[in-house]
């Protein structure tokens, strides 16, 4: 929630290293109220769901064919992202997202990076057709306070434009491959 | 430091209210609840509720009415 005007966490933000005097306590900014300090949360989820946020395959496989293994060079690539706990931090603090709710926002865009990163993964094509429109990776201005405030250092900023490279180049591949232009 | 001594200490909460039933916009309400130097901004707003709703617990059989005027 915003505490003192700050998006943190309440049951990470401690009392005694808080200035003196009254502490002000309000709901997530640039998400509507429910009640009280609960904020309703619903888009945030759909945005989520957009992306994919689950490792697709790149062929079928079965419990015969065992563990789906990867190196800790594979690993590195990705596990950051991973550590996201949907806090919703970095859209309060996002002023892209304040301006525009549609916008898909850093925490979708940082789960993106995770399972596009994922050397297991074989959806990259569909969530990156996800995020091209306007209210994609494009809405960002890489302002960069959705990494400042993430409490588990995912650094959303470095997802969203890794994305941004990724997008463009694969605006440009599209042309390269079979089938051409959409 | 006695227990009577470490109550004495208190934080003031503003809280941001917002009742959709009853209430036109958001306002501010004040809260003061004991401090203690471990404490975090979740187990004030815990307190805080266990506060009003053991106010509440005097009403008797109104005491769910009591608490959801209190929220």
């Amino acid at each position: 929630m915003m505490i003192n005007g700050k998006p943190r966490l309440a049951c990470n933000t401690f009392l005694r290293h808080l200035p003196p005097g009254a502490v002000t306590i309000e709901p997530l900014d640039n998400f509507p109220i429910e009640r009280d300090l609960v904020v309703t949360v619903g888009d945030f989820v759909k945005k989520i769901e957009s992306i994919y946020p689950y490792i697709i395959p790149k062929e079928p496989r079965t419990i015969e064919d065992g563990p789906y293994l990867q190196t800790p060079a594979q690993l590195a690539a990705y596990e950051s992202f991973s550590d996201c706990i949907n806090c919703m931090l970095c859209y309060a603090a996002c002023p892209q997202f304040g301006e525009n709710p549609d916008f898909i926002g850093p925490g979708a865009m940082a789960l993106l990076k995770r399972y596009n990163g994922d050397s297991r993964d074989g959806g990259q094509q569909k969530r990156l057709d996800a995020i091209h429109g306007e209210n994609g990776v494009w809405s960002c201005t890489a302002v960069g306070i959705c990494s400042e405030v993430c409490p588990k250092h995912v650094d959303p900023a470095n997802a969203v434009n890794q994305n941004k490279t990724n997008s463009a180049f694969d605006f440009f591949l599209r042309f390269l491959r079979p089938g051409g232009a959409r | 430091m006695s227990e009577a001594a470490l109550a004495e200490k208190t934080v003031e909460l503003r809280i941001l209210r917002y009742r959709p039933a009853s209430d036109e916009h958001p306002s501010f309400d004040s809260f003061e609840v004991p401090y203690t130097d471990d404490m975090s901004v979740l187990q004030a707003l815990q307190t805080t509720k266990d506060m009003s709703t053991a106010r509440c617990r005097s009403a008797g059989p109104a005491a769910w009415l009591c608490a959801e005027a209190a929220g």
